[in-house]
C-alpha cells in the first residue's frame, strides 16, 4: 500500500501509549498533527508506533546539537579554525552555515596541547560535530572523538593527502608529511598511492 | 528621496488612458479603498481564484495566484541566519516583503517600497507568522516575497494564500493551512452617530475594508485588519462571513497542493 499523503494541519491520529509523534508532526489536545506536506509513514519502535510524516520536496534543515556535519575550513588562528558547514548528515546545504572549531574542542586527549595549525589547515574537509549553541552568528563545532576529524586535505603542491597515521597525512607524489586531526575513515574513492596506511 | 534616473517612470504629469476608453458594461465601479466591494448582507461574490505552483525555479517554494484580476507572484528562499543579531533566539523570524510592481496599479508605483507596502508586509508577516512553527528555526529567519501584477482588489489577501502555499512546498514547518479573504464595506446600514472628542461627526454609515486570516483545521482567526468606519454589528457580520469564505477557499488550496505532492512524488520514481 502506498503512504497517505498529508498536509500541514491535517490530523493524523489520536496521541496515545500506541502512536506517537515523530519527525514532522506535533501534538496538540491530544492528537497528532502533520507540520509538513508530503508522506506519512508509521514506524514501530519498541513496541509503539511513530507517526512521521517525509516532505516530498527539499526538506529544510538546520544544524542541532549532536549532528553530525561536514564542513570546509577557511581561516585558522591559534584559538580556534573558522569553517562553513556544507552539509549535515547527508543532506546537502544550499547555502553553508558558519561554524567554529575551538582549540579546546579538536581532540579528546591532551587539550591543552592541541594546536590549532598542526590539526588543521584552510582548506580542509572535516567531519564534526554540533555542540550546544551559545553564539548567535556561528555553530561551536567539535572533532574531539576518533571518527572525527580532517577527511580531504590536499597538500601544499595541491595533491589530495592520504592519511599514514590519527595526527599525520602525506602527499602520493611528494611523499611530505604534514600534521592533521585525521578521522578514523578511509573514503573508498582515494587512491593511497602505495602508501600503508597504519591502522 | 533621490529620483533613480536610469529607470523610466513615465511622465510627469500624465493622465490614466482609461479616462479616454469606453466604460465596458461588465466593468464594476472600484472603491477608493482596494478591495471587493461586497455589501455585507450580500457578499456570496467570492471570485474565481486560479493557483499555480513552483513558477520560480530560484526559490525554493512559490506560487502564482489570480483572484479575478488580481495578480500575485510569491517566493519563499531558504531559511538564513537572522542578520545584524546580537544574541541567540530559540525562535524564528518570518520576513515578507510585499511590492506592487510598477506597472501594477493605474498609477505607477516607484521601486522603493512606500507606506502602504510597508504595512501589507507587516499584515502579512504578523499572518504567517501563526501558522509558521518558529520553535523549529531557531535563530534562522524565513524569507518571503510578494509582488503584486496586477492589482484589482484583495491584492494582500492573495498575498496571503500564497504566502502560505509557497511555505508549505518550500519544506517550512507549519502548524495549518492559512487562507485570507478581503471584504470592501460601502454605504452599511446607518447608525446613531457618536461624536469624538475632536468635535469631528463619524460618517453616517459604514465603509471600510477587512482583512481576515484564517487558520482551517484548527477553526483560528489569526490575523484581523479593518480599515474605515464600521458598526459593531456590522463587523461581526464581516466576520462571519470572511470566515465563511475562507473555508470556502481551502480546498482549491488543498486541491493545489495534493496535485504538487503527487507530481513530485511520480518525479521521484
Amino acid at each position: 500500500m502506498e503512504n497517505p499523503i498529508c498536509l500541514p494541519g491535517q490530523r493524523l491520529s489520536i496521541c496515545d501509549n500506541v502512536y506517537t509523534c515523530g519527525q514532522g508532526t506535533y501534538q496538540r489536545q491530544g492528537y497528532i498533527y502533520s507540520m509538513l506536506a508530503g508522506t506519512v509513514d508509521v514506524v514501530d519502535r519498541n513496541g509503539v508506533k511513530v507517526i512521521e510524516v517525509h516532505s516530498t520536496g527539499e526538506q529544510t534543515v538546520i544544524p542541532t546539537q549532536g549532528d553530525i556535519v561536514t564542513a570546509q575550513v577557511y581561516i585558522i588562528t591559534q584559538q580556534f579554525a573558522k569553517c562553513y558547514i556544507k552539509c549535515i548528515g547527508s543532506t546537502v546545504l544550499r547555502s553553508p552555515y558558519r561554524g567554529l572549531i575551538r582549540r579546546e574542542n579538536i581532540r579528546a586527549t591532551e587539550k591543552d596541547k592541541a594546536e590549532v595549525f598542526k590539526s588543521l589547515r584552510p582548506g580542509d574537509i572535516v567531519l564534526a560535530r554540533v555542540l550546544p549553541i551559545t553564539e548567535a552568528h556561528s555553530y561551536q563545532l567539535s572533532t574531539a572523538e576518533n571518527e572525527l576529524g580532517v577527511v580531504i586535505a590536499h597538500s601544499e603542491h595541491g595533491y589530495p593527502m592520504v592519511p599514514v597515521s590519527w595526527t599525520e597525512m602525506q602527499c602520493p607524489k611528494t611523499l611530505v608529511k604534514e600534521p592533521r586531526k585525521v578521522a578514523k575513515i578511509i573514503p573508498e574513492n582515494i587512491d593511497t598511492g602505495g602508501i600503508v596506511v597504519d591502522s | 528621496m533621490p529620483i533613480d534616473h536610469k529607470r523610466i517612470n513615465g511622465p510627469d504629469e500624465s493622465v490614466p488612458y482609461e479616462l479616454f476608453a469606453r466604460s465596458a458594461a461588465k466593468d464594476k465601479p472600484r472603491d477608493a479603498l482596494k478591495g471587493q466591494e461586497l455589501e455585507v448582507d450580500a457578499c456570496d461574490g467570492q471570485r474565481k481564484i486560479y493557483l499555480q505552483t513552483g513558477v520560480i525555479t530560484q526559490a525554493k517554494g512559490s506560487a502564482y495566484i489570480e483572484i479575478g484580476d488580481t495578480k500575485v507572484i510569491v517566493s519563499v528562499f531558504d531559511p538564513r541566519e537572522i542578520p545584524n543579531r546580537i544574541d541567540y533566539g530559540l525562535k524564528g523570524e518570518v520576513y515578507c516583503e510585499f511590492k506592487y510592481a510598477p506597472f501594477s496599479c493605474k498609477k505607477r508605483m516607484m521601486h522603493q517600497q512606500n507606506n502602504e507596502e510597508k504595512q501589507s508586509s507587516d499584515i502579512m508577516r504578523k499572518a504567517l507568522e501563526s501558522t509558521v512553527c518558529l520553535h523549529e528555526l531557531p535563530n534562522f529567519q524565513v524569507d518571503v516575497y510578494a509582488m503584486v501584477l496586477e492589482e484589482d482588489g484583495s491584492a494582500l489577501s492573495a498575498a496571503i494564500i500564497a504566502g502560505g502555499v509557497a511555505l508549505t512546498l518550500a519544506g517550512v514547518p507549519m502548524y495549518d493551512q492559512i487562507t485570507s479573504v478581503t471584504l470592501g464595506v460601502r454605504n452599511g446600514a446607518l447608525i446613531e452617530p457618536p461624536f469624538d472628542d475632536s468635535g469631528k461627526e463619524p460618517p453616517s454609515c459604514d465603509n471600510g475594508l477587512v482583512v481576515l486570516s484564517k487558520l482551517h483545521s484548527q477553526t483560528q482567526i489569526c490575523q484581523f485588519y479593518q480599515r474605515g468606519f464600521m458598526s459593531k454589528e456590522n463587523v461581526k457580520k464581516c466576520i462571519e462571513v470572511l470566515s465563511k469564505q475562507c473555508d470556502n477557499i481551502v480546498p482549491i488550496v488543498q486541491k493545489c497542493l495534493v496535485k504538487r505532492i503527487v507530481h513530485d512524488i511520480k518525479g521521484d520514481q
